[in-house]
């Protein structure tokens, strides 16, 4: 690498005459009045040559005589200007963009900023004005509606995940690098206030991400925060919204009703189901069990116990969580910031305030500020400093539906949380009458009540983040820069549960370890009083980069070329403690003895009482070094290379073995600057190819065996040890091979610009768990190099501007493609179970999508007893255990499609007029499938976990025509279960299109604010969350939110705000 | 040139700054990491009592005779598997793949790791860390015999060479296959175990929860004992009384405490324990079993309560726990093995004496009467009773059952629900659990 730069040097390096006048001058922008850097200054019929530094400053040293100055700089017309040497005055100059229609877009990388135009490699640009029509408190969110390439998968959480051009990895992280300015960020992204963000990057090829080496196999976005200007005016500017979210839409989670819930309970009553339970003091029962066991007592009349289920049967506990519990949430936002410059001095300061309040009131605050400045030094060194500070409070809230359950694992639907004098009703989680009588009146309270028990917790975390950044540019002149970077960020995290000596928490602690003895004496083990619970993590990282740049255009040659290294350490450290017997006003607390157990109070089982006192760091250390080029020929030809090498610190690997260089290249032309090129209504049009390799740096590859301590043991009061990793010296990384072709155009006034790109990823060694011999005694999976993959997608991106004049309208359209397919599997087991799970693995059949949706053939319901059925050799069969067995493989699936959409991507359109703007955002993805939920009986009778589906089982011969949910069946076989679960009736299709949002914009052009010199003034109003335009499935699912049984999708939000600037 | 020398510099320090930073490449991600390579990393391997001491497999108990399910009980159990256990079906018994199998052998992987880390320590540190190695023996042989009991047929010395017994690993190597090595084999490697860790492990660990001497003569009793080798067993029964043999006065216990027996109490020698499965946990007490206690006999009241409905269930686990049970070496059945041992080889007095050690402690004191058989094959006859009585889900009584049904087929054991007996008769191939239908396909080893 070193030897490269020496190389540079030498070539480049130009003496300087001495004797002679020196000319000055500033090269600004025609457009914008900004100074620019970088413009190559020649002397017709001389040697000499100047290049702009960062204020447009340039000197150039000329004996007395005439001269013709030729400018020059990418994406500018060309300058010729004749001077007259010795010259009295600085010389101002302005250049022209070329293409003064198409705004000059740059590309941020994290390493260097770099005009569209020359790119190679394959970004999306997204701006301030796209990102600014939606409100959200995360930046990230805002993505899914309006960048190309992108996909927020699903099928893994609720929350999703960034995806771009296709899932890389199923092992190790599978989000993209978040880059803030120049370093990846680390901390929590909640923390970048979104109003201060300019732009987003996001790096989807090989040539463009390999800079980034191996922590860019899943694509990289890069964050680009707003920048004050040198020689710029003071600039305020201002921004303010609230939004409105609504309540979540419970009855969207299909569950069954209570009336069937009731119907199911007392079929399992009357079975016997409860009997062992009946005997056990420690489970409780519900409602309608503990009113079927009393009446078999005698003591309660049939009469009586029909009136209170036939009423329990009106109850749906959603509507009384939708009354009770949730209320409209809150979230206001404003932010301020204000910014300027001078010749060699800029500054922007910037403050944000969030403060939101759920549906459940949880309240989050969040206080983001900032300073940034830069300083022209001295001659040729700038300095730029920031340090930006966030602090973040949130408190819990209510406890919303699926918080607790009593009885079974999920809560019953006929669940009642107020009492019609309009007290919290009470839950039991021990038998109702054994609670009732035990400890004589010598327990507290062993009641639950849901609805007041978070006034009892006070559960809140306060977040505080510093992030300093200092940047050293020293120009050392003909085109060589040399910059060092440091950020240093420390996030600290305290979080604090406090549950008070009236929560549910605590009273359940104190009495379970109670001891009350013949003569009555209460003996509390655990004191009696709150439980405090305290969690202090800190994440500290320091990132250092060198860099050499250098930047020199001569002839019809220029070379842009930087090569660095860098360091970045990170360290997370965390430490838990708890206490009982809190005191909230005196900050006592009482002692415990966690070295013995205890018997329970109701159950005599001997336990210890619960501690948490634990403390964990971890450290990783990176070592990297990068080089990338840029040489471009005549304006029309670009050559890019880039190579990475990244090291970290993995434990049991070799030193050596944790070097792994990924590279990548890229050549475009511009074909519209041929002389050759003349269609007119096309001025701009160019190809580009890159070629390269991005790869997954896996954690968990390590050589040796190691163990991992955990606590003391409470036995022998010493240290124990678990495996933590089985030495795997077999495994290889992961490498993706990318070749991407584009085509970017633009029409005569960009009426129509974008571009087209098509890409091809061939992933090798791709990494997948293994079923592993149990007998081997080191866990079932075992992570193996799985399976090679090819992929071929299409992202096409396109901009037009459909009206142009008092009424303008304009269209955004991103349009994805993404397919793969297995070419080779590895692994020897491609029995069919393996690949029926509800987590997504890579498909062991060659031909297929990498990640596909399998499902066990269906052939409809027995017409005489309503079981699924399936075949076997192609013959109609009831055998469960065989069809889901060890001799079905994957070819005896049904093959559906892939998992992931095929295509998605977004559209947007703005109409406006005289200062009115309307804009909508469409998404949109399609071509997959996915596994619905039903019911599932065992879930049922075990968990209280029921699907609407229910009330449309097969119950008599002839329902098999309009039904295929499987008979109810007591006890119900795994096998029958898993069968029906995995079987093709629950394929749907995932097609969907969703309105992002809609946003309406008002700038008015009104005297006053000119007199009160606002030049930027407009009102919005925006809706988000507004849900599904269409979708291909006829049963009313969100394929996004149709995980489990209790996925919400968000409920509907409506914003109002301002943005001002003077 | 002034600029060049400058950068020539900045290079230098910087790239002298990088190598510097190499050190760091060689930091522990995690503080709590490490390669196992201290005697401390071993011995904090064998501490984690819940993989090595507390995951014991109750398959065998769940298959015996101790308990009974109604048809309601049983339709009940959540558990398809549990439901098919209890009938000796062989379909559908390990759904999930952590298993009884998978946790036998994950533990067996930590005394192997354990082992291996020993041998390649310096012959110094060998010597002093000699315990830690005689522990993982004993983990390891303990693990193995669990599973001959639950997945082997019964020792027969004529067939033991012939016999399919468990796959014994001996090392971590996940590559290497699984084989089913032969019963004869699968005993010899737990005897060999056993012995070397009986040189090796000092007389007392700092807690019953480490394998100590008496625990390693304890297993090969147990051992020796299923084998059907009486002379052995007794020996080695003895062996572990020499060290070991103070017992619980049930006079002293209070029979109406919900969970009687404190954990480890002075009978236990060494601790395991086995989470109790659905059905021992909400079954009834076989009545024949209850029927055959005496009135004056504590055990009754100490190890059962009365349900509603007029039978019993079990409270009296030296876990103190209703849903754990101990499987680990008592004193209570080093004495009934010796006894045993004695009346077989027709040492009547020596027999009768240990009864009389165990029952006085047993039985209420101003009512207790001592045996005083002296025909051989009575006596025989009162010690197993005594035997069964006593070790009540203890994880001994599937192991029990098959080696007395080898030596005379008379224990027939059924269970009735819905109007229909399902019945296991002596020396039936289901006396040998099914393997989990994973690992058969896995490995390719045959099936039970």
């Amino acid at each position: 690498m070193r030897i490269t730069i020496y190389i540079l040097l030498i070539l480049f390096s130009v003496s300087l005459n001495a004797n002679s006048q020196t000319v000055r001058g500033r090269v600004t922008s025609k457009a914008d009045n900004l100074p620019l850097a970088g413009v190559l200054i020649t002397v017709k019929d001389n040697i000499n040559k100047s290049v702009t530094d960062s204020f447009g400053h340039f000197s150039i040293d000329l004996v007395e005589g005439d001269y013709s100055l030729v400018l020059h700089l990418l994406g500018y017309n060309d300058l010729i200007v004749n001077v007259k040497v010795p010259l009295k005055e600085t010389l101002e100059v302005q250049l022209a963009s070329r293409i003064m229609n198409l705004n000059e877009v740059t590309v941020s990388t994290g390493y260097q900023t770099l005009s569209k135009e020359r790119a190679t490699g394959s970004f999306t640009v997204i701006n301030r004005q796209q990102l600014e029509q939606q409100i959200s408190t995360n930046i990230l969110d805002r993505l899914e509606a309006v960048a190309g390439g992108l996909v927020i998968n699903k099928s893994q959480t609720d929350q999703g995940a960034i995806m771009i051009r296709g899932l890389s990895s199923i092992v190790g992280p599978k989000s993209p690098l978040v880059i803030l300015n120049n370093f990846p960020y680390e901390g929590d992204l909640g923390n970048i206030n979104p109003n201060d963000v300019e732009s987003i990057s996001i790096l989807k090829d090989a040539a463009a991400a390999s800079i980034w080496g191996t922590r860019a196999g899943n694509g990289v976005i890069v964050i680009t925060t707003k920048k004050a200007h040198y020689n710029q005016p003071l600039k305020v500017s201002l921004s303010s919204n609230v939004s409105l979210q609504g309540r979540p839409d419970l009855f969207y989670m299909p569950l069954i009703s209570s009336n069937d819930f009731i119907e199911v309970e007392k079929m399992l009553y009357g079975k016997g189901y409860y009997r062992s339970r009946i005997n056990t003091l420690g489970s409780p029962l519900s409602p309608v069990v503990e009113m079927l066991v009393r009446h078999d007592n005698n003591q309660l009349s049939a009469e009586e116990m029909e009136q209170r289920i036939g009423y329990l049967e009106t109850i749906d506990v959603r509507n009384e969580y939708d009354k009770l519990v949730y209320k409209t949430g809150i979230n206001t936002q404003h932010a301020l910031s204000m910014s300027g410059g001078s010749e060699y001095y800029n500054w922007r300061i910037m403050g944000g305030y969030d403060n939101n309040r759920t549906t459940l009131k949880e309240q989050m605050e969040r206080i983001t500020t900032g300073f940034e400045n830069s300083i022209h030094l001295f001659k040729n060194l700038t300095v730029i400093s920031s340090l930006r500070y966030t602090q973040q409070n949130t408190a819990m809230g209510k406890q919303g539906y699926g918080s607790f359950a009593s009885a079974y694992n999920e809560l019953y639907p006929y669940a009642i949380l107020q009492n019609p004098d309009g007290s919290s009703a009470p839950f039991y989680q021990y038998r109702q009458p054994y609670l009732e009588t035990a400890g004589g009146g010598k327990l507290l309270d062993w009641k639950y009540y849901p609805l007041e028990d978070y006034r009892n917790l006070d559960q809140k975390s306060r977040l505080q983040d510093i992030l300093l950044n200092l940047d050293l540019n020293y120009n050392v002149g003909n085109g060589i820069s040399i910059s060092a970077k440091y950020q240093y960020e420390n996030q600290n995290v305290e979080g604090t549960s406090l549950k008070d000596k009236n929560s549910y928490f605590a009273r359940d602690v104190v009495n379970s370890f109670t001891q009350i003895d013949k003569d009555g004496n209460v003996l509390y083990i655990v004191p009696k009083g709150g439980i405090l619970d305290k969690d202090y993590s800190r994440t500290n990282s320091n990132q250092i980069r060198g860099q050499i740049n250098f930047d020199q255009t001569f002839g019809d040659h220029e070379l842009h070329a930087l090569a660095g290294a860098e360091f970045r350490n990170n360290v997370n450290s965390r430490a838990l403690s708890k206490n009982y017997g809190f005191n909230d006003d005196l900050l006592t607390f009482g002692n415990v003895d966690f070295t013995r157990t205890y018997p329970n109070f109701i159950t005599g089982r001997n336990a210890f009482v619960p501690s948490s006192g634990t403390m964990y760091q971890t450290q990783l250390y990176y070592l990297s070094n990068f080089f990338n080029m840029a040489y471009t020929y005549k304006n029309r030809y670009t050559l890019s290379a880039s190579a990475r090498q990244d090291a970290t610190n993995l434990f049991g690997v070799n030193t050596n073995d944790k070097w792994n260089p990924l590279w990548s290249a890229g050549l475009s032309w511009q074909i519209s600057k041929e002389s050759f090129y003349n269609i007119n209504s096309l001025p701009l049009l160019k190809l580009r190819a890159t070629y390269g390799f991005s790869g997954n740096a896996d954690p968990s590859r390590s050589a040796v065996t190691t163990i991992l301590y955990g606590a003391n043991s409470p036995y022998t009061q010493t240290p124990y040890a678990t495996f933590s990793q089985f030495g795997n010296p077999e495994l290889k990384w992961e490498t993706i091979r990318t070749i991407n072709f584009a085509l970017d155009f633009g029409s005569k006034n960009s009426r129509i610009s974008g571009s087209l790109e098509y890409f091809k990823k061939k992933g090798t060694d791709l990494l997948g768990n293994s079923p592993l011999d149990p007998t081997t005694g080191s866990g079932l999976n075992l992570l193996k190099n799985a399976a090679s993959m090819k992929g071929n997608g299409v992202d096409i991106e396109i901009r037009a501007i459909n009206f142009n004049g008092r009424f303008k309208w304009l269209t955004n359209l991103n349009l994805s493609r993404y397919k793969d397919r297995v070419t080779d599997y590895y692994l020897s087991s491609i029995r069919a179970s393996n690949f029926m799970t509800s987590a997504i693995g890579i498909t062991g059949k060659v031909g297929l999508p990498v990640y596909s949706i399998l499902s066990y053939k269906w052939a409809g319901l027995d017409p005489s007893t309503g079981d699924p059925q399936g075949y076997l050799n192609g013959v109609v069969n009831k055998n469960y255990a065989t069809l889901t067995g060890a001799t079905a493989t994957i070819d005896d699936l049904t093959y559906w499609g892939s998992a992931i959409p095929t295509y998605y991507g977004n559209l947007g359109n703005t109409f406006s007029w005289q200062g009115l703007s309307l804009s909508i955002a469409l998404s949109y993805k399609l071509g997959y499938f996915f596994r619905r939920q039903s019911i599932e009986y065992n879930g049922l009778y075990t968990n209280g976990k029921g699907h609407k589906d229910f009330a449309e089982r097969w119950q008599n011969p002839g329902d098999e025509k309009w039904t295929s949910i499987p008979s109810l069946v007591y006890p119900a076989p795994t096998n029958r279960e898993n069968f029906y679960k995995y079987s093709g009736a629950l394929i749907e299709k995932g097609d969907h299109v969703r309105i992002q949002y809609i946003n309406i914009e008002y700038s008015p052009k009104l005297s006053f604010l000119a007199r009160l010199k606002i030049s930027d003034f407009n009102l919005y109003a925006n809706m988000s969350n507004v849900g599904l335009l269409w979708t291909a499935n006829k049963k009313n699912i969100d394929p996004d939110y149709s995980r489990n049984l209790t996925s919400l999708p968000p409920s509907k939000t409506i914003s109002l705000g301002l943005r001002a600037g003077f | 040139m002034k600029t060049e020398k400058k950068m020539i510099v900045c290079l230098m320090v910087f790239s002298l700054a990088i190598t510097g930073c190499k050190k760091y490449l060689e930091t522990k991600p995690d503080s709590r990491l490490a390669v196992p390579g201290t005697a401390e990393d071993l011995q904090a391997m064998l501490d984690t009592y819940y993989k090595m001491s507390e995951q014991e497999s109750a398959l065998g108990e769940t298959s015996a005779d101790n308990f009974y399910l109604t048809t309601e009980l049983w339709k009940g159990l959540a558990s398809e598997d549990e439901r098919n256990l209890y009938i000796w079906n062989k379909n559908v018994v390990f759904s999930n793949p952590v298993n009884d199998w998978y946790n036998l052998y994950e533990k067996v992987n930590y005394a192997n790791a354990v082992i291996e880390a020993y041998d390649k320590f310096e012959p110094s540190e060998k010597f002093r860390s000699r315990d830690i190695l005689g522990q993982a023996l004993v983990f390891r042989a303990s693990a193995f015999l669990n599973g001959m009991g639950i997945w082997a047929k019964a020792y027969d010395p004529v067939t033991a060479s012939s016999d399919l017994g468990i796959p014994i690993r001996l090392n971590t190597n996940f590559n290497e296959p699984t084989k089913r090595s032969n019963v004869q084999q699968c005993y010899d490697q737990i005897i060999d175990d056993l012995k070397r860790a009986a040189g090796l492990l000092n007389i007392k660990s700092s807690h019953v929860i480490r394998p100590s001497k008496p625990a390693a003569f304890g297993f090969l009793s147990r051992t020796y004992l299923f084998m059907g080798d009486y002379t052995m067993a007794g020996k080695y029964a003895d062996s572990c009384l020499q060290l070991r043999n103070d017992l619980l006065d049930y006079n002293e216990l209070d029979t109406l405490a919900a969970l009687p027996f404190s954990r480890f109490n002075t009978e236990v020698v060494f601790e395991l324990a086995s989470g109790s499965t659905t059905s021992i946990f909400v079954g009834n007490i076989d009545s024949t079993l209850y029927s055959g206690y005496s009135a004056y006999d504590l055990r009754r009241t100490l190890y059962f309560k009365k349900n509603t409905d007029n039978t019993y269930k079990y409270k009296g686990s030296y876990e103190s726990h209703n849903s754990m049970l101990f499987w680990g070496i008592g004193t209570d059945e080093m004495f009934l093995t010796r006894a045993e041992c004695f009346a077989r080889l027709n040492k009547i007095q020596e027999a009768l004496a240990d009864l009389h050690r165990l029952l006085s402690n047993r039985i209420v004191r101003k009512n207790y009467v001592e045996y005083s058989n002296t025909d051989q094959k009575e006596l025989l006859k009162t010690v197993l009773s005594e035997r069964r009585k006593e070790l009540v889900f203890r994880g001994l009584r599937w192991s029990d059952i098959k080696r007395l049904n080898k030596e005379k087929p008379e224990i027939i054991l059924r269970r009735k629900l819905d109007g229909r007996t399902y019945e296991l008769s002596p020396n039936d191939p289901r006396y040998a659990l099914p393997i989990p239908e994973n690992v058969i396909e896995i490995t390719g080893i045959t099936q039970n």
